[in-house]
């Protein structure tokens, strides 16, 4: 272990996080809107990412760009699911809606391996094998690109949820529920709507890690699980908090993997995750929302 | 009114009902007894796959009432079974590979293995309230898959083969796995009359006010972890006699805790029977799609949903309240009671 | 209340006994049969989808393709009943997973009730099938398992038998392929942590030394690992001009892009396992070139049928052959033969007669009784390299079909 394999744990792991941070995206937005633990996010990242393999292989298109296109398809798979599995068991307290998540997660996995069965896949680029020479440590181009897309969406999901009538209205049902109804706003159709962009999100989620790893039907687990530790790390309140805790998550990995070995370095997120919610059980996610 | 809510309400009324030693009543108990011992000759009349079938029966019914537990009847809902399972499984195949001790114990000791991490966790876990705990334990149990994955002390990912002469006979699994159905049950059955018993009820309906009501609830939640670990601990060491070998991948997989939440959620939450019920359903539905896992596993999920909408009280708590709903229980309650007069 | 309860569970309970008892009570015992059976059942538990999907693939022409050619000439002749039955093969996706491997093979012997077992493959999963086999007493021939990883899985092994390379020599291999040419001599092992990872590493690190070699770094890690940077980066620190890798298909294509991307270039690398199934080189397509994996088959050596049995699997699959077409074919001929040999369905018979196998197949040589441990027939090695996606032997000379190339030319430009 030398100072420049450290170096180079933490400078890939910072852009990484990046990556960690857009997956972890759509699971903030649903527990912070609906306190929902969605964690069949995971699936949905994978569902993303298959049909992004689908769709860029069809039309012989760049991942990247087949990503557009799934936004609006990702959207328009999230809304159902909230609206017809979810939203009628919202009431039943915060168990149920878990439990059903599950069920959902159980569903969306067995989806993929059926039609795609368990071969491992990646979605291949002409630049795929591209390295970049950062501060001495060389990368692979595929972590500087995440990095980037991640300022963008985060930022952009920010400022949608800040300044757009929608982005208001959500906060609004997610601040205090019964007196957004009264000015008028449906939380149900708000519940739907933030599920909906919380799938859309992971369509750019599923693109990035199809594109810098590759992916099987079970490989949802380890993504949700990497989504709490950004979560519970960021917390709940800040969209862009989410950005300081995948960073965090990114460089905790990157070095501590070179420290204790490749193979544990899922194990460090767990760790922090384990810690932090010790020290603050519940009140890490503050009544402050997006 | 929420499934616990629901389920409270009836249980509670049980607890005030006072046994009568009526005919009825050792009527249920001959009933049982005969179903007992027809269990015990089935493996001399059915082939060598419905044995293999029901042992998986028993050990679902094992690890689902081992759930049942902490799930169904003090509300913890834990989703991290797999870690006591797959302790118990790994703490059993080393035992046998190292050790010349007779399988009995190996997986008694597995279960105490089991409940030793339960109680080591159990001061960082009970800090975790309400969906936390459920995440916190999720997280914990796959730690553990990873690290033992990784650690080579146990085999990584070779994991390790168990010495086939140290194993029962094949034949012998079906009355093991009977066996711990049976017990586990039993330890439930034998907690709910319990002061144990009632505390467990009381976290479910609400833990502060339990706590306000002078219920030790760290002592009692820490019981059911600890006894949840055990059974599920040794369900795990009979698995991985009945497998011969163990590996990190599939002996700590998550899908181990699905399946018993999923049996005892089906079949129905925080009763005695339901896990019963629940895994013959699994079992069955197995069957039909065998050679369709996927498929299986999908309609599963589909279920699942549909009862936690629609069917909260799960199959066999439904029927229970449509049976009560119509006035049967009554009217058999009115027919014993005339028996015993007469 | 309870004692309703009670009532109401027993009555399930009853009812689930009666579903599982009343059809069993249908009559099936096995008496001694006069009549000749209506068909001999093999069986195989077989990745034709998971991580080892590509193995699967050959594995499933092989025993389909050794047991069809034997129907065509009616079947196979059994001697208890002087008459020839038609053979039959049940296959089972386990998905590459080992405990699949496990319940189709109970599967297999319990419910289908197979006369014969065929392995999985690699270690992981023909451990796991085979674990069942031998507590079933079920006769089962296996390839794809090389033979330190499965004799160290059982103290002893009775009911199943092996063929395929022994570690000893294959992990000489490396070493002499690269005695041909000049290098630094500093090896970089990368080793994942199954069966074949460990049993080699260790080779490996054992045989270095004595050959000349220095093993400058050995990275082990989980099968499954997708971020292979951190330990590509050690590698280059250590200057290793020899990569050799144990790992499956698809963390061996992750560790070849990621060494592209990080810009690390050894002047040769061994990719065992890995590199293989012909997947590797479609993967990869130009970055496969110059890769070395061990071989232990090839089309031209002299054995019966080598080389038509290449075009046949090509013509009828319509893809690049791999040598694993040839143990597998060869694993269900002993079987085969041995159930003719033994002449009855008897599983001890055919135990038995599998032991006494000495003939020479197209695989190669197959006797059991002189193999290590007994129970297995050891296949020896040369090197393969991958030119222009098909795979040249190029040690030892008497057997190379090509030049061996060498050093790996700077990665092209993506």
């Amino acid at each position: 272990m030398t100072p420049s394999t450290l170096l180079a744990g933490a400078v890939s792991g910072l852009l990484l996080g990046g990556l960690y941070a857009v997956t972890a995206l759509g699971l903030s937005l649903v527990f912070g809107v609906m306190r929902l633990v969605n964690v069949a996010h995971g699936e949905l990242l994978l569902l993303a990412a298959y049909l992004n393999f689908v769709i860029s292989g069809a039309l012989g298109i760049d991942p990247l760009l087949a990503a557009v296109l799934l936004i609006p398809i990702m959207f328009l798979v999230g809304y159902p699911l909230q609206r017809w599995i979810f939203n009628p068991l919202m009431h039943m307290g915060s168990e149920p809606p878990l439990l059903a998540a599950f069920g959902l997660s159980i569903i969306l996995q067995n989806v993929l391996l059926l039609i795609w069965h368990a071969d491992t896949r990646v979605l291949v680029t002409s630049y795929s094998g591209m390295g970049v020479q950062l501060f001495d440590v060389r990368v692979s181009l595929l972590y500087v690109l995440a990095f980037v897309m991640a300022f963008v969406l985060i930022i952009g999901v920010h400022l949608f949820m800040q300044h757009s009538y929608l982005g208001k209205a959500i906060r609004a049902a997610a601040q205090d529920a019964s007196t957004a109804q009264v000015m008028g706003i449906n939380p149900e159709q708000i519940y739907a709507l933030t599920y909906a962009i919380g799938a859309a999100t992971a369509a750019l989620g599923g693109t990035l890690i199809g594109m810098t790893f590759s992916f099987v039907p079970t490989s949802g687990l380890t993504w949700l699980l990497k989504g709490f530790v950004v979560v519970v790390l960021g917390g709940m309140g800040s969209i862009t908090g989410m950005l300081g805790a995948g960073f965090i998550l990114g460089i905790a990995e990157g070095v501590g993997g070179a420290i204790a070995g490749t193979g544990y370095r899922d194990m460090i997120g767990f760790l922090i995750f384990i810690i932090v919610l010790v020290l603050r059980p519940a009140g890490l996610f503050s009544r402050s929302r997006v | 009114m929420n499934i616990r809510e629901r389920l409270d309400v009836k249980s509670a009324s049980q607890q005030s009902e006072k046994q009568k030693h009526n005919s009825l009543y050792w009527i249920s108990w001959l009933i049982i007894g005969l179903v007992g011992i027809g269990l015990l000759f089935v493996p001399f009349i059915a082939d060598q796959y419905s044995i293999s079938l029901a042992y998986t029966f028993f050990l679902y019914v094992a690890l689902a009432q081992s759930w049942n537990l902490l799930g169904g009847y003090t509300g913890l809902v834990s989703l991290g079974q797999a870690a006591f399972f797959g302790l118990g499984a790994y703490t059993t195949a080393l035992l046998l590979t190292l050790t010349g001790l007779p399988f009995l114990v190996a997986i008694l000791a597995s279960g105490v293995v089991a409940t030793v991490f339960a109680v080591a966790i159990s001061l960082p876990v009970f800090r975790f309230r309400g969906i936390y705990f459920a995440i916190g334990t999720l997280v914990l149990a796959e730690a553990l898959r990873i690290w033992m994955i990784n650690w080579s002390v146990t085999g990584g990912a070779q994991g390790i083969n168990l010495p086939l002469a140290s194993l029962p006979d094949p034949n012998s699994f079906y009355y093991i796995a009977l066996a711990l159905a049976a017990a586990s049950t039993g330890i439930i059955a034998f907690i709910l009359h319990t002061k144990l018993g009632i505390g467990l009820r009381a976290i479910r309906a609400n833990e502060d006010a339990a706590q306000n009501m002078g219920v030790n609830t760290f002592r009692v939640k820490l019981f059911a972890f600890a006894i949840s670990a055990f059974i599920a601990g040794v369900a795990g060491g009979v698995q991985a006699t009945y497998q011969g070998t163990v590996e990190p991948y599939s002996t700590f997989a998550v899908s181990w805790t699905i399946t018993a939440i999923n049996i005892v959620i089906i079949g129905g939450v925080g009763t005695l029977f339901g896990p019963v019920v629940g895994a013959a359903f699994a079992t069955l539905l197995d069957q039909a799609l065998q050679n369709y896992a996927s498929i299986h596993l999908m309609i599963t999920g589909v279920i699942l949903i549909l009862v936690i909408r629609f069917l909260p009280a799960g199959i066999w708590g439904q029927a229970h309240k449509l049976l009560e709903r119509r006035g049967i229980i009554n009217a058999l309650r009115r027919l014993s009671h005339n028996a015993a007069r007469t | 209340m309870q004692k309703i309860r009670i009532r109401q569970a027993a009555a399930a309970v009853l009812m689930f006994i009666a579903m599982v008892v009343l059809p069993a009570c249908g009559g099936q015992t096995t008496g001694p049969a006069q009549n000749a059976p209506k068909q001999i059942l093999l069986g195989a538990s077989i990745p034709e989808t998971g991580a080892l999907a590509a193995f699967g693939t050959y594995e499933k022409w092989g025993y389909t393709t050794a047991i069809d050619d034997l129907n065509k000439s009616g079947g196979l002749y059994l001697s208890q009943y002087k008459t020839k039955v038609p053979v039959a093969l049940k296959l089972y996706d386990d998905e590459s997973q080992p405990q699949l491997a496990t319940s189709n093979t109970q599967k297999l012997i319990l419910s289908d009730k197979v006369n014969g077992l065929l392995g999985s493959a690699t270690p992981p999963q023909v451990i796991s099938g085979a674990v069942v086999a031998e507590r079933n007493r079920v006769p089962m021939v296996t390839g794809i398992a090389p033979i330190r990883a499965f004799l160290g899985a059982q103290p002893k092994w009775n009911y199943v038998w092996d063929i395929f390379f022994d570690e000893l020599d294959m992990t000489q291999q490396q070493f002499l392929t690269m005695n041909t040419v000049a290098s630094n001599k500093r090896i970089a092992l990368f080793t994942d942590n199954e069966q074949d990872g460990v049993v080699m590493g260790k080779l490996w690190e054992e045989t270095a030394p004595k050959m000349g070699y220095t093993i400058a770094y050995h990275a082990t890690f989980p099968v499954g690992t997708t971020d292979f940077g951190d330990l590509i980066r050690r590698a280059q620190a250590a200057k290793a001009e020899v990569v050799i890798t144990q790992m499956i298909t698809p963390d061996a294509i992750a560790l070849w892009r990621q060494m592209q991307t990080l810009n690390y270039r050894p002047k040769a690398a061994f990719i065992e396992k890995g590199s293989e199934p012909a997947q590797w080189a479609t993967a990869l397509k130009d970055a496969a070139q110059g890769v070395m994996v061990t071989g232990y088959w090839y089309p031209t050596l002299p054995y019966p049928g080598a080389s038509t049995l290449r075009t046949r699997f090509e013509k009828d699959t319509n893809q690049t052959y791999s040598q694993h077409i040839a143990d597998t074919y060869t694993a269900a001929q002993i079987m085969l033969d041995a159930i003719t040999s033994a002449g009855s369905l008897d599983p001890n018979a055919i135990n038995t007669a599998i032991g006494k196998t000495d003939k020479t197949y197209v695989v190669g040589p197959v006797n059991f009784a002189k193999g290590p441990g007994g129970h297995t027939s050891a296949l020896p090695t040369f090197m393969l390299q991958w030119q222009n996606g098909q795979t040249q032997i190029v040690y030892p000379s008497k057997l190379s079909t090509a030049k061996f190339l060498y050093p790996l030319p700077a990665w092209s430009k993506a």
